[in-house]
């Protein structure tokens, strides 16, 4: 950390001194959460934490996003962890676990005012289901530079992200895949990546060859990017080049599903943003210190990388390396 | 000061933190000094009499600027604000539920319980909170510090006693908000030990909501729950996560259900127990799924408060007890257990 007079010194954990509680209006909502803000200069990031869901609460286990908040504005990030619509301090009913609902809303509207008000770069930091909608919401706002998921069940995302369902929850018909073809990331991805072109051919081909689904009854099959609105996910976020980290435990049972399936599943070029690292720890729930503190080196990696790297829509001053 | 007709009037709508505590002239025992407060010695006399509650002077409550908005419940005209409280010693966050219209009916302060017992029990507290608001109450809850979103301690070691100084500051400052409303606490589970041990100070009605009998018993039932997580963790897992009260009692600081608990915290609380007398004030004990010797212990202490003149209310919701967070989902609010004991609570604080 540099001062402002130039002279360097050891970063300093902020304390609730450096913190505002908010309640942001989300749709019809109120969501609570703690912004943080740096102890010294401003490094334009800003880490939007967000919990699991029902039964959690804004500082999640143990205190954890309270403690990396401080740890992080001592780094000069600002941070906000949030309560989704009806957890924690939030206004609303969590009734439906639906990614599209009320629960993007929720992370729209933090993403918009940290961008608005604090930082440029948004780096989304979440845990499983939480993980869940903050994936899908970044695929769909420019303002999102990097992700952190931990635990996340990717397997559900074949059912829309919601658990409720088996069966797909978007059954793809012409207009619509006409529709994501033409747009403009997709186009560019066409243009620009042989791979993507040799993926897309075989998806197309896959596709006319391939009976009709039978609705949202029929068994769930495996993951099958054709059929998911995930691989699209994955296909925005790369054609932005946002990393995404996903950091499994190998016993949590978001990633014994996916092995179910045949393992993570299969997005094409997308790959190439995709990271993902697997630890002896159970990192699901964050049960354990252990694990906390797994967690806890990850975010900060995440976060250090994308200060690094300079991650797009970074158009304020970096601090001296 | 006369009480406000208007919640406008007293609500942190435009605060970020109100300071209290050093900056109103008490000590960090909570004993206020005539030089430093601007009260008069009698009124000081009679709040050490109380046990070194500082009630403070609403003017002597420093006041920083910042902006921080609630919101207002448009169906039932309730409002809710989150606000930093400075203890002079790290910063308690705090909620304050505010009713509708005119002087709230009484102040209800939230205690909640400690460890994994925070998340599992977090929105049920809040729901609460909506409830009595919606029935005129005024209602605050509350992180201790070293937990959730306050600050944490100069030593990182929660106990008893520090429990007990964050509950007293949020009392003063809603008391310093609403002079001569009737006072209420309402612990959980171990907050309802704290809740117990400070009714003589603040003068209040008590709530004791799924009680424990003492600290050991917390401790004993906690223990028991870390090791039925670790039943069913992996071995990687449960080599990370022992610790048992034995090892606590031995000095050891261990981990329990993924939170450190200190030596000197077990042994701060856990020589802490429901007291003997409770004088003769209104106490409602809600026992939620207790059994066995706690529940005959329990038994006894009502008894013996009621042979001194409380007036102790007992009811029973037969939910299941939760230690931590279940694996299943069900939004707590559509829980018929929820609405059994929120009902029960705010029917006793406010019919």
């Amino acid at each position: 950390v540099t001062r402002a007079s130039g002279q360097r010194s050891l970063p300093s954990v902020a304390t609730a001194e450096n913190e505002v509680p908010v309640y942001l209006p989300s749709g019809a909502e109120h969501i609570f959460g703690v912004l943080t803000t740096p102890t010294g200069p401003a490094s334009g990031t800003a880490v939007l934490f967000l919990h699991a869901g029902e039964q959690n609460l804004s500082c999640h286990r143990n205190r954890l996003w309270a403690r990396l908040a401080r740890e992080l504005a001592g780094l000069g990030h600002h941070s906000l962890r949030l309560d989704f619509h009806g957890s924690g301090d939030s206004s609303g009913v969590l009734a439906d676990r639906d990614v599209f609902g009320q629960a993007q809303t929720d992370v729209r509207s933090a993403v918009d005012w940290l961008h608005e008000n604090y930082a440029q770069r948004i780096v989304l930091v979440a845990t499983c289901w939480g993980a869940l909608v903050g994936l899908v919401t970044a695929a769909g706002s420019d303002k999102v530079v990097r992700l952190g998921l931990v635990s996340p069940p990717l397997r559900v995302l074949q059912t829309g992200g919601s658990p409720d369902q088996r069966g797909l929850r978007r059954q793809e018909n012409l207009w619509a895949a006409v529709r994501a073809a033409a747009r403009i990331q997709v186009v560019q991805l066409l243009i620009s990546r042989p791979d993507y072109r040799r993926w897309a051919l075989a998806r197309l081909g896959r596709r006319v060859l391939r009976r009709p689904a039978t609705g949202a009854s029929s068994p769930a099959a495996t993951f099958q990017p054709a059929s998911s609105f995930g691989h699209e996910m994955f296909a925005t976020l790369a054609s932005r080049e946002v990393s995404v980290h996903v950091l499994f435990g190998e016993h949590d049972r978001t990633w014994l599903g996916l092995q179910e399936q045949g393992g993570l599943p299969d997005v094409g070029p997308a790959a190439a943003v995709l990271d993902v690292s697997v630890t002896p720890v159970s990192v699901h729930g964050l049960g354990t210190l252990l694990a906390q503190d797994v967690v806890r080196q990850h975010v900060l990696d995440w976060v250090s990388r994308a200060v690094l790297s300079g991650d797009p829509g970074d158009d304020r001053p970096q601090p001296a390396p | 000061m006369t009480t406000p007709e208007s919640p406008a009037q007293f609500q942190p709508a435009h605060l970020d933190f109100v300071s209290v505590g050093s900056h109103a002239g008490a000590d960090e025992s909570g004993v206020a000094e005539p030089a430093r407060t601007g009260l008069d010695r009698k009124r000081i006399f009679a709040l050490q009499a109380k046990g070194g509650l500082v009630v403070l002077d609403p003017a002597a409550i420093h006041v920083a600027a910042g902006a921080t908005d609630g919101w207002v419940d448009p169906q039932s005209g309730t409002s809710e604000h989150a606000m930093f409280l400075d203890t002079g010693n790290g910063r308690i966050i705090t909620f304050v539920h505010s009713p509708a219209r005119h002087a709230p009916r009484a102040l209800v302060t939230i205690c909640g319980s400690l460890f994994e017992d925070l998340h599992v029990n977090y929105r049920t507290e809040l729901l609460l909170a909506r409830e009595l608001a919606r029935r005129g109450c005024a209602v605050l809850r509350l992180h201790y510090r070293q937990t959730g979103n306050s600050d944490d301690l100069a030593d990182d070691i929660l106990t008893f006693e520090s429990m007990s100084r964050d509950v007293l500051t949020a009392v003063a400052w809603a008391q310093g908000q609403h002079p001569g409303a009737p006072v209420v606490l309402c612990g959980f589970r171990m907050g309802g030990l704290v809740a117990a041990s400070l009714v003589d100070r603040a003068d209040a009605s008590l709530v004791l909501w799924a009680p424990v009998i003492s600290g050991v018993e917390y401790f004993r039932r906690l223990s028991r729950a870390s090791r039925l997580a670790g039943v069913r963790a992996t071995a990687a897992d449960r080599s990370t996560s022992g610790g048992t009260e034995s090892d606590l009692r031995d000095g050891q600081s261990v981990e329990l259900l993924g939170h450190r608990v200190h030596a000197a915290t077990y042994s701060s609380l856990s020589a802490h127990e429901l007291p003997v007398q409770i004088g003769q004030r209104p106490v409602l004990i809600l026992e939620v799924g207790l059994s066995g010797s706690a529940a005959n212990e329990l038994s006894q202490a009502t008894s013996r408060w009621r042979g001194s003149g409380a007036a102790v209310s007992t009811q029973r919701i037969s939910a299941r007890q939760q230690w931590f967070v279940p694996d299943k989902w069900e939004p707590e609010d559509s829980r018929p257990e929820t609405g059994a004991i929120v009902s029960a609570i705010a029917d006793w604080v406010s019919p």
